[in-house]
């Protein structure tokens, strides 16, 4: 088959490789109908998120047809119409038992890596970091799904590709960031970032019933996408003096109820602390340029919530003392997809959620490397390309 | 609790996937190979050396550099070069720090060629169904499969087959007690190549946790011909023990282990061994 591989810093090839096989009792396999990007695979490509393989495929966020299942799985069968979560999870261990499927403890073969960066390990995710598992990501013709009963969620026939694809990742991502500040209803949320993610905590966060939802980015496009597809207010960091500021005077003195970090590690800002970070980043001294997670926690409101997603190595220049004496509530996961997608696609049966406007532009697998390349750079209003495998 | 036994081809492939122990292995551990002095004292006093050529390096950059023949330069007009130097001279200091500490935190011996660890985990069964998962020979053969063959001779015996390049080492264990949700514990037949000692044990965990199973692990090669076995095991015998917790984990709460082998990828001919 044909896959999208990682084979250096910056160096992406569609390869012909190996078809995937069943391994385990649970697996099945999906023929992959679409895929797409996210922000966090711009870390890996990169090199910021080691370690990797020359030769991994990569890809995390897809949807597809199931084509072959093991013997021990009881609920998904051939023909089926599915979307995948990132998160592998096995739904026994205490963590899935407890709806914390990101950090399920049986799906991650490599534990040992997790445990030594992280203390513990996470759950195994497609086509990320080997730290994660190292599974074969979703940039593929096929792609093994481990655990198929519990990953694989039937997409209902009215809903198009491009409507049920983001329920692998970026929906769910966003809509855990948003019900990380619950309760929600009547408040005032200021999301940081407005790509796939962020747009999808707007969305989420009216879903749940805030108030007002205020977005900030610095793509006209993207500030658009908030406005006019999500209905947020928003706030372009490059064109004001102080994005603290001008939420203070949006919210009469007080600040945002919750703010939510969509940008993490690769934050683009306008201060001193940024210099200082992309100085470090380029001396390999340190990972992450936290500027939007250090705005976030200024910004909130005494005894508010701050709510992680955007992806985070290793940050310094924490601003530990804002957190500590406003009194602030820090919530952070990896994606705990398989919690909300029940109500997500309900969501989007009933038409109340139709992230479809996400899928800007649309590749085949073959040209992959230059969907990559644009939504890096973000050509063209480029929010999230989306791949057909032929 | 049955265990569903997966597919059974895949099994010994698992460990095939692994890395070489010495790159797997970081944890800090009890372990009781001999020490070379002579080496850890030389490794020490190389480290110290390190540390100050970093910290000179740092602190009196143009004399350093005119010292060892890539100076004088002017900092003014060089900047790159001065802050490459720099972060050369920290990155000379802290590595050097890093190995002193390393060195540091892996002393801590015991009797020669004995191995000695133990490991925990927690598994959301009670501690009569871990009993019970444990005792079927079958569970304890996949628990194993990444380092050691391991078949039931008898309801009570097992023996340890550990492949290598030059020979196969092989030894016998019997159960030696027995207390059912509570305790198992093997011990290599007299005789045996090997004097091992293993036993797993069980207690319930607080709230909705399962049970703490502790797994301990004791070698004594005895004779200097079996130091092979030592060598092998005393490379990563923490790390040994923790993977079978996993495994084992895994196998009684889902009834597989987690694996990525035989899966497609862009190198040895398009797919992972």
């Amino acid at each position: 088959m044909r896959a999208l591989c990682w084979h250096g810093v910056n160096d992406l090839r569609v390869d012909t490789v190996a078809d995937p096989e069943i391994v385990n009792p649970h697996d099945a396999i999906v023929r992959v109908t679409m895929s797409t990007t996210c922000g966090s695979d711009l870390h890996i490509i990169e090199g910021y998120v080691q370690p990797m393989q020359a030769g991994d495929v990569i890809g995390h966020e897809f949807m597809g047809e199931v084509v072959e299942v093991g013997p021990e799985v009881k609920n998904v069968k051939k023909g089926d119409r599915v979307v995948v979560p990132s998160f592998i999870v096995c739904k026994k261990c205490w963590f899935c038992e407890h709806e914390l499927y990101g950090l399920c403890d049986n799906t991650n073969p490599n534990w040992d890596l997790q445990e030594r960066k992280y203390g513990y390990p996470t759950a195994g995710c497609y086509g990320a970091s080997h730290a994660f598992g190292g599974y074969a990501g979703a940039h593929a013709n096929y792609v093994r799904v481990p655990f198929a009963d519990n990953d694989c969620f039937l997409v209902p026939d009215g809903l198009r590709d491009e409507q049920a694809i983001f329920l692998s990742d970026a929906v769910p991502t966003g809509y855990m960031a948003a019900d990380f500040c619950s309760p929600v209803r009547g408040k005032t949320v200021a999301v940081w970032g407005c790509g796939a993610v962020g747009l999808m905590a707007q969305k989420s966060a009216f879903l749940l019933g805030a108030e007002r939802v205020i977005a900030i980015d610095r793509f006209p496009a993207r500030l658009a996408l908030a406005r006019d597809a999500i209905g947020a207010e928003t706030i372009n960091y490059e064109e004001v003096e102080s994005v603290l500021e001008v939420l203070k005077e949006l919210t009469g003195g007080r600040g945002p109820d919750a703010c939510i970090d969509a940008v993490g590690m690769e934050a683009h800002g306008t201060s001193i602390e940024y210099g200082y970070d992309r100085v470090k980043q380029a001396l390999h001294l340190v990972t992450d340029r936290a500027v939007a997670l250090r705005e976030a926690i200024l910004a909130c409101r005494k005894g508010g919530t701050v709510s992680v997603v955007g992806a985070y190595g290793v940050t310094d220049s924490f601003p530990m003392g804002a957190v500590l004496h406003k009194g602030l509530t820090l919530r952070s996961a990896p994606q705990h997809g398989h919690a909300y997608l029940p109500r997500l696609l309900e969501h989007a049966v009933r038409g109340e959620l139709d992230p479809s406007f996400l899928a800007t532009h649309r590749f085949s697998l073959e040209d992959a490397p230059r969907g990559y390349d644009m939504f890096k750079k973000k050509q063209d209003g480029c929010v999230r390309p989306v791949f057909i495998p032929s | 609790m049955a265990l569903q036994d997966g597919l059974g081809e895949t099994r010994t492939a698992e460990g095939r996937g692994q890395k070489p122990l010495d790159e797997r292995f970081t944890s800090i551990e009890r372990r009781a190979r001999k020490p070379s002095d002579v080496a850890e004292e030389l490794t020490r006093v190389l480290g110290w050396i390190g540390v100050c050529l970093g910290l000179i390096g740092l602190t009196a950059p143009r004399r350093f550099a005119k010292l060892i023949g890539i100076g004088p330069w002017r900092f003014s007009r060089r900047i790159a070069t001065k802050s490459r130097f720099a972060a050369a001279a920290t990155t000379v200091s802290g590595a050097a720090l890093v190995a002193l500490f390393g060195t540091k935190h892996r002393r801590g011996e015991e009797r020669p060629g004995v191995v000695e660890v133990e490991r925990s985990i927690t598994i959301r069964r009670s501690p009569d169904e871990l009993y019970r998962a444990v005792r079927d020979p079958k569970s304890l053969e996949r628990m194993m499969a990444h380092f050691a063959d391991v078949r039931a001779t008898t309801p009570s015996r097992v023996r340890w087959t550990i492949p290598g390049p030059l020979r196969t080492i092989e030894w016998e264990t019997e159960v030696v007690h027995d207390h059912p949700g509570e305790l198992v514990e093997w011990e290599s037949i007299p005789g045996a190549a090997i004097k091992s000692t293993l036993s797993l044990r069980f207690r319930p965990a607080p709230e909705d946790w399962g049970s703490e199973a502790r797994l301990r692990l004791r070698i004594d090669p005895g004779n200097s011909r079996l130091r092979t076995v030592s060598r092998i095991l005393g490379g990563a015998p923490s790390h040994l023990l923790a993977t079978a917790l996993h495994r084992f984990k895994s196998l009684v709460e889902t009834g597989e282990v987690p694996t990525i082998h035989r899966q497609p990828a862009a190198r040895n001919g398009g797919r992972d061994n």
